[in-house]
Order: structure tokens, then C-alpha cells, then sequence
């Protein structure tokens, strides 16, 4: 098997959905862990070294705002931020899908899901946290992104990131 | 002898006058119990005529009857904000239920040990059925959410044209004004044309006749199809009720919606437009 897909933890309070994922990903991962509340997961993440969280977003009974699921997310990404987190949103609410892209998750499946979907998602986005950005990359894009911001203004730019203007031009050539 | 005869015609007059008193009192009486039946039977549109009647008797009468409009307006609003959320909490619920058997079937589908077993048709009729529900359940997801309208100013005559296009088999009448302009969304109007032009085509129809009133900005989309019974009448814009054997009821539910988020109302005229069978009409909301 490939050593990979180590290890992902499962977090749904449905016990079903979370028989089905580990059938689905049995052969995917080597370990799957489930839990069945979130309010463990901190705990988990603690104890044992987890390569990629598939979370649910909605758990407390009748309230579908998926806001329990971004508080989770947040609180997942200030202790852990180098383990992506994917969502799994109860129907293809784009805003909430949005919502918690924006708070750090990588991906996100809508339920019921296609398991092919399911498995191609969760690896990519184990893959993408082996892919590391070479440093002067960042730092290319780092730069475009502040002299568009002073509208070309190369003097002003320079400034803002505390450089002189011969290294910011040097710096800007691609 | 002539103030007798003075009087005599006085009392008639007074007679007569009270008789017709009574006789317009029961008038009135009969108005208040159509109108009282009407509203029984969740019929706002009753909107009775106002000839015969004196100035503030009149203006009472409109009143009624604009007062009925207006509940027709909001039972309506009321009704698809109710069965909107309704449909929310459902396919929230169908879907968590449905996740775990699909999956968990389309796994075992591609599992070796299953493939040459006797519980493999077992298992394709459960996976085969769960989608198909999902599917089901996905149409009606569009009910929930509509994409927000963006509003320009229509050529409504543009517009119809491109309509007619796509059902040349029809004998199409359009008396529409050049250069009416409609202010909604294009996409979205287009979709509510085609949806009631469709409507009419499942129910038989041969003819559309479109006509736009410009003095009450009304716009009257009409069919010769089978004729709605009353009884059916009221629940066409209910979701998903339907007389199709195919049907999902969501056609015009769904346009009736998709108009009300552009402050306009569909509704069924209560007499169709003479030579058809079916006329619906569009028109401005009233604030």
C-alpha cells in the first residue's frame, strides 16, 4: 500500500456516513479514524499524526447553517495548519462551500458523493501538502502582488516591503 | 281631491322607493355572501362588478376587492416561502440518509469478492434506486436556490420571438406594442415563457396567443390546450402537485418564484382570453 495515504480522520456525528467512508476509503488509507462528535477532535489530532480530516459541517440536530462545521474548521487550522481539512457539505450550498474555503479548507464534497470524487479529492489534497513552493517563488508572487496593489507605483512599493527600488526591480523581473 | 291624489303619489313614491331600498339592501346582502363563500373556498379572486351601485358603495366594493387581490398575492408569497423551507429540511434530511447507501453500494459494486456473487443484482437495485432518488431529490433542490435576478430592461417582443423560435410546430399570435420593455431578468423570464409554453404544449395545445395590456401592464400568455377545472385551478402553483403522469409540479411553482423574486406575480386569469382555453397573467406586484 502505498505509504502516502496514511492516516485520515473522519469526523461525522452520522454513524452510517461513517461506515460508509471507511468501507469506501479501506483501501485508500492505511488507518481511517472515525469520530462520531467533534468536540474530540483536538484531542485526536493531539495523540496521533493525521495526514488529511474530512469534516462534516453540520452537527448539532435541525440547525443547517453549517456554522458549527466553520467553527471546528477554524479552531482545527490555528492548531494544526499544515494538515488540510476537506468538508463535506450537506447539499451543494455553494455559499457555505465558499464560506469555508475561505476559512482555510482545501476542498469540499457534497453529499451523497460519488466515492471515485471522494477518493480523487482526499488525495489531492494529501499530494498538495508534499508539494512544497520554492521560497523565491512565494517571494515573485509576494511582489507582483504588492506593486499591483500601489498600481505600478514602484517607489511606493518598495516601500511598503521595505526594500530599495534596484532590489524590488531586480526582484520583479520574471 | 288634488292633495289626496298629491298624497296617494307621494305614499307610492315612498313605497316604491322602499321597495327598491330593500331590494338593493339584498343586493348588497347576496355581494357579502359571494364574497364570504369565496374567501371559504380560498378564492381571493372574486373581484365583483361594480355597476349599480352608489359612490361609496362603489368604492367599498373596490376595496373588497382589491383587499381579496391582495390576500391572493400573499397566500402565494406565504406558500412558496413555506414549502421552499419544507423542501430545505427535506433534502437535507433525504440526502444525509442517502450518502451512506450509495456509497457504501457503489463500493461494494466494485469489490472483487461481490462481483461473481449471487448479491450483486441485490446490490446494483439498491445502488441503482438510491441514485435515482438522489436524482429525484436534486431536482427539487432548484427550488431552494435560485440565483439572484439581474434586472435590465427587456424587449419583450425580442424576447417572445426567441421564444416562438423553439416551438415553431405552434400557431403563435403576438400582439405585443413594439419597444415594450419588461424590467427583469432575461434568463429567468425566458425560462417562465418556456416553462408555461410547454405547459401548454403537454396539454395538447396548438395555438399561444401573447398580448400586453399597456394601460394595465399586464401581459397574457394564453393556450388553447385542455381547459384547467376549477378544483385543479387552485393547486397549480403548489409544489409539487401535478396532473402529469411524469410530472414533478415543480414547473410552475418554480416560475411563479423565480417571478416574485423579480416583484412580479403570475396567476391564472379567471377567464381565459376569448378563442383559448388558458390564459396566464403577468403583472407588476402591488407594494
Amino acid at each position: 500500500m502505498n505509504s502516502k495515504y496514511g492516516t485520515i480522520l473522519v469526523v461525522d456525528d452520522n454513524p452510517a456516513i461513517l461506515t460508509a467512508v471507511r468501507i469506501c476509503l479501506a483501501k485508500v488509507f492505511e488507518n481511517i479514524i472515525t469520530l462520531s462528535s467533534p468536540e474530540t477532535i483536538l484531542v485526536t489530532l493531539q495523540q496521533r499524526p493525521v495526514d488529511v480530516i474530512l469534516l462534516d459541517m453540520n452537527f448539532s440536530l435541525g440547525i443547517n447553517s453549517g456554522q458549527d462545521g466553520l467553527i471546528w474548521l477554524s479552531a482545527i487550522r490555528k492548531k494544526h495548519p499544515d494538515i488540510p481539512v476537506v468538508l463535506i457539505t450537506a447539499y451543494a450550498d455553494v455559499r457555505l462551500a465558499v464560506r469555508g474555503l475561505k476559512n482555510g479548507a482545501v476542498d469540499f464534497v457534497t453529499k451523497p458523493w460519488d466515492n471515485d470524487e471522494l477518493v480523487r479529492v482526499l488525495k489531492d489534497a494529501v499530494d498538495k501538502t508534499h508539494d512544497v513552493t520554492p521560497l523565491h517563488e512565494l517571494e515573485r508572487e509576494h511582489v507582483r502582488k504588492v506593486v499591483d496593489k500601489c498600481n505600478g507605483n514602484m517607489s511606493k512599493a518598495a516601500e511598503l516591503l521595505g526594500i530599495t527600488r534596484q532590489t524590488l526591480y531586480r526582484k520583479y523581473q520574471p | 281631491m288634488t292633495s289626496g291624489y298629491m298624497v296617494g303619489v307621494a305614499v307610492l313614491a315612498v313605497m316604491l322607493l322602499a321597495v327598491w331600498g330593500y331590494r338593493h339592501q339584498c343586493l348588497l346582502r347576496d355581494r357579502a355572501r359571494l364574497m364570504r363563500d369565496a374567501i371559504r373556498h380560498r378564492d381571493f379572486s372574486f373581484r365583483l362588478p361594480t355597476k349599480g351601485l352608489f359612490f361609496g358603495e362603489r368604492a367599498l366594493q373596490n376595496a373588497l376587492n382589491d383587499m381579496g387581490e391582495d390576500i391572493e398575492r400573499l397566500v402565494a408569497h406565504n406558500e412558496v416561502e413555506s414549502w421552499q423551507r419544507l423542501t430545505r429540511v427535506l433534502t437535507h434530511e433525504i440526502m444525509n440518509v442517502m450518502t451512506p447507501i450509495q456509497s457504501i453500494s457503489q463500493a461494494y459494486l466494485s469489490d472483487p469478492d461481490i462481483k461473481d456473487s449471487p448479491y450483486l443484482d441485490g446490490i446494483r437495485a439498491i445502488n441503482d434506486s438510491s441514485s435515482g432518488l438522489a436524482l429525484f431529490v436534486s431536482n427539487y433542490r432548484k427550488m431552494t436556490q435560485l440565483q439572484a435576478p439581474v434586472l435590465t430592461d427587456i424587449d419583450l417582443d425580442k424576447l417572445l420571438r426567441g421564444v416562438l423560435a423553439l416551438f415553431p410546430e405552434l400557431r403563435w399570435e403576438i400582439d405585443v406594442p413594439k419597444g415594450v420593455t419588461l424590467r427583469a431578468d432575461e434568463s429567468l423570464l425566458r425560462q417562465v415563457f418556456i416553462n408555461i409554453v410547454k405547459n401548454a404544449v403537454e396539454a395538447d395545445a396548438s395555438a399561444i396567443g401573447v398580448r400586453y395590456e399597456v394601460l394595465s401592464e399586464k401581459l397574457m400568455i394564453s393556450n388553447d390546450g385542455h381547459v384547467i377545472p376549477d378544483d385543479v385551478a387552485r393547486e397549480i402553483f403548489i409544489p409539487f402537485f401535478t396532473t402529469k403522469r411524469r410530472g414533478s409540479g415543480i414547473g410552475l411553482s418554480l416560475s411563479r418564484q423565480i417571478l416574485l423574486t423579480q416583484g412580479m406575480v403570475l396567476r391564472l386569469a379567471e377567464h381565459p382570453r376569448p378563442g383559448y382555453n388558458v390564459t396566464f397573467v403577468l403583472e407588476k406586484e402591488r407594494r
